[in-house]
């Protein structure tokens, strides 16, 4: 009807042109109106054109075609009047004379008022990005087009915040695929299918408990244009160096997501050093999240020996030399009746090598000697989970949750050791299987109470078996044909765990939680070792040292209320844990009750800033890897065993925060940590040339204290920010060498240096930055001072919309060492061609040829200095497609 | 002395009063990219007058009686139906940069051009037809009805045969659905008085919209500066639009060179 129309009006005014209808609207008191409102409508009520009176009242109308119409004429507080006009003549027009419409009456007028109640579509929580606003279609993936969004901050590892605050989850279309490993998804889902980006503020993952727990958490929740849903869509990437380099990336990402299923499946695989693992780390180890539908939080993943070494002092694509494959599917079914259905699993390959060489000179009570090593090591791992979870909605009011994850782990190890010129080889493998599975039920019992009960259970077996080749056991044994060493250890854990939670919103910061539970562990632990001549033999001795059989049993009833409440400018909360932990180590009962009490309370103030201050006591424990009664060899020429037995080590602490200012224009903040162990684990070290042996001890009283401060100023004129930072950290801690009284170390490391970062809007920016940091060690035996620096600037040109270069120049310099400054230069030029959705990128990595590093470090024994091997410069040309 | 000026006063009060009253107010339930917010249409003789407030408790009646609303605190537009002249509070990026004696400015907005479109829904018991247009770098989709005169109308969208009672733009980051319709209602005086108090104060030092913009853009940039040169060490900034989340996104005067 409506094309029909229009269509219509096109062709009669093409062919008859229009007419005229003119007149002035009056009224009653002989006054012109104005702004009357006057509607010419035809016989099936569709309006075909409208005109307003001037001040005078007079009107002229354009009507297209003829035909019999009414004129609606309505002004305010006058009666309407329709009036029945036909035009039957074109062009001629029809001139209605003056029109009187009648006022209402005074008593007529009696005020109106009608009004509705608006179902609440505004959430306060969510703020909502349109993405058409924000893109210019040259985004290649969904983390380019979150860093348009103002607000919303990523870091290096892809690592979202959205104002100070760090995001726990992206969604899409409301589901979570990747829960705390949402960089696969922002990384390499491309940009284009999405619709708006909704930040939800307050985000609880268990909806039932949105508006009654009391979440500080962020969520991302990506919408998609309807025209993106249920379709394919994906990207591949794919990067090389030259064949003599030898050094590759392939990405490839395929997803499918509507409202009702969800698919995703990835790929990728790379030896230039990226760690694949990260974005499905959260798979890998038991949930560690501290909310009401989990227990346990406390449970780690087992691990007794490590028998690598990867670098932990520079990132990953300078020192991982790696050969990393990963594959995984995640899958996400909405079921009519109220069913989800989770699937996820992984299966990855890794393969990492690192080589260090060091010099260390161990002197002390007379005794002293070097060490030259050349160390090689290599690990291969192997992971496969999969994690099933099913969700139903009961009603409106309850839910249940079930999840059960399997993983299975395969590490090899293959390390090449040189001691002293002596060749040592070490080969090993363990495994690792897990099973957890955990069921949650929430029932909201109205809009500001709930109920939630969790289990979970989670069994854990980890065999590990080694070789390594060396005179340890000539010198332990004083016999020279002890050569080979093998060894067996064995730990399985069984966790059980139930809590019951009743939450209670009193208004929007005011909350109450009361925890109640019970967990149950049980370890065992076994160790055996053997020693073989070289032609394979056993060399008989006496093993009772090095062999272990550990049992261990704890059951923890626990009861944890937690209250928060904010009035005014005040926040104010606290926790208050009761534990009575009951164990059982190697036949032997104890049972302690221990409360954990602790506070917080803040201050806001627009113009004094934000002062937040909290203190606490609370109990860590000696877990299985501290209660082996007898020695176990962790290979690398150290023994271990503990005599501390279980033991609860109480600690305190006393934290304060202090902010002020505009986080975007200047901004000081400052914070200070105080922490005391009363009780803390250490070493006594029976040192031998070619062996050490640490025997943990426990120890009274240390102390930690760090502190931070960022002053951050934006100096207009050059549009940059200056950042002034400082950090300062002590601590101290006693040892002992040789069954010698206890030795204190005092450690300290002072840092201070800048920042400047230009906001730029054209086509180049800059940021450039240098600290120093002052470490001082200080011990009854020695002392030492030494300064390490490090500067860099980044430089940023915009070529042009689609080509950017990057250059990120690195310079440090360490104290102590005989190494002059290093420098790392690293180039990057992308072309983006928005037409094929495509880049294609040239990296330059390492291009100043930085072949290696050198570090240094003393103890209140020790001095070392290592040499780690750095990935070379390589040049890297890739591209990188949607679909 | 004081007695005649209360009387001098109090004189218009009665003159309007003594008139026939014609008055409208509607009240909207705003949403602006979700933030939730309110807006008041009200229509008194020759003025049409717009704003917005973020006080969810704001009601008729208090915003009347909130005299900060004569200094313009909020998005104010009033329009002159006889002069046909749309006043309007300035830009918040504006206001400190310009003379504390200008506080208004002027937009002269172009015609809207409406298509009617066959569709109908109701909407506080009137029957409301469905209208589109676009207006400066959004399309709008509008229900008015033609039960009450089209002579008042909220922000901008000026020219239907028929009072507006919900509005959005098609990307539904503003949204403005109206809440409460109240007729003939009497405007409390005060509040008229400050209307005109502040057209006569600030109407003859009025800055043109167009400036006004370029003010408020030069006020933007400053602010993305900031906030790029915020954001990380290690982070590859890429500049937002200047005018991305705006409600007037595009501007008549510079749609040739295609500029915002």
């Amino acid at each position: 009807m409506k094309y029909f129309l229009i269509l219509f009006l096109i062709i009669s005014n093409i062919i008859f042109g229009q007419t005229e209808v003119l007149g002035k609207v009056y009224s009653d008191s002989g006054k012109p109106i104005s702004s009357a409102n006057l509607i010419l409508i035809d016989e099936q009520s569709n309006i075909i054109t409208f005109v307003f009176s001037n001040k005078d009242g007079i009107f002229v109308l354009n009507s297209p075609i003829t035909g019999d119409f009414k004129l609606k004429i309505t002004a305010l507080n006058f009666h309407p009047t329709i009036l029945d006009i036909t035009i039957s003549n074109k062009n001629i027009p029809i001139d209605l004379g003056k029109i009187t419409l009648v006022q209402l009456k005074e008593t007529e007028i009696k005020e109106v008022v009608i009004s509705r109640k608006i179902p609440i579509r505004v959430r306060k929580d969510t703020i909502e990005y349109s993405v058409k606003n924000f893109s210019n279609g040259t985004e290649q993936n969904v983390e380019e087009l979150l860093k348009k969004l103002p607000g919303i901050k990523i870091d290096k590892d892809g690592k979202i915040k959205y104002g100070d605050k760090e995001v726990d989850r992206v969604l899409v279309e409301n589901d979570d695929l990747f829960e705390r490993g949402y960089q696969t998804l922002t990384q390499n889902m491309p940009s284009q299918p999405l619709n708006t980006v909704q930040v939800l503020k307050h985000y609880s993952k268990n909806k039932l408990l949105k508006g009654v727990e009391n979440s500080e958490s962020i969520a991302l929740n990506l919408t998609l244009r309807a025209d993106a849903k249920d379709q394919w869509f994906g990207s591949v990437l794919l990067a090389s160096t030259s064949y003599q380099e030898n050094r590759r990336q392939g990405k490839f990402n395929l997803m499918n997501f509507s409202k009702k299923k969800k698919f995703y499946l990835l790929f990728n695989a790379n030896n230039l050093g990226l760690d694949e693992m990260k974005g499905v780390d959260y798979l890998i180890n038991p949930s560690s999240d501290k909310d009401v539908e989990n227990v346990g939080s406390d449970v780690n993943t087992l691990s007794i020996l490590n028998l690598h070494q990867k670098n932990g002092l520079f990132e990953d694509n300078r020192t991982n030399f790696n050969n990393d494959k990963l594959a995984s599917l995640n899958y996400i079914n909405n079921f009519k009746n109220n069913w989800k259905l989770k699937f996820v699993t992984i299966f990855n390959q890794t393969e990492n090598r690192n080589f260090i060489n060091s010099i260390y000179k161990y002197n002390y009570e007379n005794v002293s000697f070097t060490n030259i090593e050349n160390k090689t090591w290599q690990q291969t791992k192997q992971n496969i989970v999969a994690k099933i979870e099913v969700l139903k909605d009961i009603k409106k009011d309850a839910s249940l949750q079930f999840y059960n994850k399997l993983s299975y782990l395969q590490e090899d190890n293959n390390n090449q050791f040189i001691f002293n010129s002596a060749q040592n080889n070490q080969l090993g493998n363990n495994h690792l299987f897990a099973n957890e599975n955990k069921l949650v039920y929430t029932k909201k019992i109205d809009s500001s109470r709930a109920f939630v009960a969790v289990g979970k259970f989670i069994s854990q077996n980890r065999p590990y078996h080694f070789t390594e080749t060396n005179n340890v056991f000539q010198s332990i044994l004083n016999n020279p044909n002890a050569e080979n060493i093998s060894e067996n250890v064995h730990s399985n854990m069984n966790f059980g765990g139930v809590k019951l939670s009743y939450l209670k919103q009193y208004s929007e910061n005011h909350n109450f939680e009361l925890q109640l539970g019970d967990e149950f562990r049980k370890n065992n632990l076994t160790s055996d070792i053997s020693v073989f001549n070289s032609a394979g033999s056993e060399i008989l001795f006496d093993k009772s040292n090095y062999e272990n059989n550990i049992n261990f049993k704890q059951n923890k009833i626990f009861a944890q209320a937690k209250y928060n409440h904010k009035i005014k400018k005040w926040t104010f909360g606290g926790t208050l844990l009761n534990q009575l932990i009951s164990t059982n180590f190697n036949s032997q009962n104890k049972k302690q009750f221990v409360v954990s009490p602790n506070f917080n309370l803040s201050y806001e103030n627009k113009n004094w800033g934000t002062l937040s201050f909290s203190t606490g006591r609370s109990f860590s424990q000696t877990d299985i890897n501290d209660l082996n009664i007898n020695y176990i060899y962790r290979g690398s020429r150290n023994f271990e065993k503990s005599d501390v037995g279980f033991q609860l080590l109480p600690s305190y602490n006393l934290n304060l925060i202090y902010t002020v200012g505009n986080e975007l224009s200047n901004q000081l903040t400052f914070s200070a940590f105080y922490f005391r162990n009363e009780d803390y684990l250490s070493n006594n070290v029976i040192v031998n040339p070619n062996y050490s042996f640490f025997q943990k001890i426990l120890v009274k009283n240390n102390k930690n204290i760090s502190s931070n401060l960022e002053a951050k100023q934006y100096i207009k004129f050059i549009s940059s920010r200056f950042s002034l930072l400082g950090s300062y950290m002590l601590s101290d801690y006693e040892n002992s060498i040789n069954n010698q009284p206890l030795i204190n170390t005092k450690f300290s490391n002072t840092k201070v240096g800048f920042e400047m970062k230009s906001g730029w809007t054209k086509f180049f920016n800059y940021e450039l930055g240098y600290n120093f940091t002052f470490n001082n060690v200080k011990s009854d035996i020695n002392s030492n001072k030494y300064t390490d620096q490090k500067g860099f600037v980044n430089l940023y040109f915009r070529i042009s919309e689609e080509i950017n270069l990057q250059s990120n120049f690195e310079h440090h310099k360490y104290g102590s060492t005989a190494q002059k400054s290093i420098n790392f230069l690293d180039l990057n030029l992308d072309y983006k061609i928005k037409k094929y959705k495509m880049n294609v990128f040239i990296k330059g990595n390492n291009l100043l040829d930085v072949s290696s590093i050198q570090r240094y470090s003393i103890d209140n024994i020790s001095e070392s200095l290592y040499t780690q091997r750095l990935i070379s410069r390589n040049i890297l040309i890739g591209i990188n497609k949607n679909f | 002395m004081k007695k005649i000026s209360f009387l001098i006063f109090l004189l218009p009060v009665f003159l309007f009063n003594a008139q026939i009253n014609s008055d409208i107010v509607i009240e909207y339930e705003v949403k602006i990219q979700t933030l939730p917010m309110r807006a008041f249409l009200v229509g008194s003789s020759d003025k049409s007058i717009f704003f917005l407030t973020t006080e969810q408790k704001d009601n008729a009646d208090n915003v009347f009686d909130n005299p900060k609303i004569a200094i313009n605190p909020y998005f104010f537009y009033i329009f002159d139906l006889d002069k046909n002249k749309m006043f309007q509070s300035l830009s918040f990026g504006t206001q400190p940069k310009v003379d504390k004696t200008i506080r208004l400015g002027i937009d002269d907005f172009p015609k809207l051009k409406w298509e009617l479109v066959d569709n109908s829904k109701n909407i506080l018991g009137y029957k409301c037809n469905k209208a589109l247009t676009s207006f400066r770098g959004r399309n709008y989709e509008v229900w008015y009805t033609t039960e009450i005169s089209g002579k008042y109308f909220p922000w901008k969208l000026k020219g239907l045969p028929g009072t507006i009672l919900s509005f959005t733009d098609m990307e539904h980051a503003y949204t403005f659905e109206a809440k409460t319709l109240t007729l003939n209602r009497k405007i409390p005086q005060e509040f008229l008085d400050r209307i005109t108090n502040t057209l006569k104060t600030f109407g003859n030092t009025a800055i043109f919209y167009k400036k006004d913009i370029e003010y408020e853009n030069e006020f933007l940039e400053e602010k993305r500066r900031e906030y790029l040169s915020s954001l990380p060490v290690g982070t590859k900034t890429l500049p937002s639009p200047l005018r991305g989340a705006s409600m007037e996104r595009t501007f008549e005067w510079n749609e040739k060179d295609g500029k915002p």
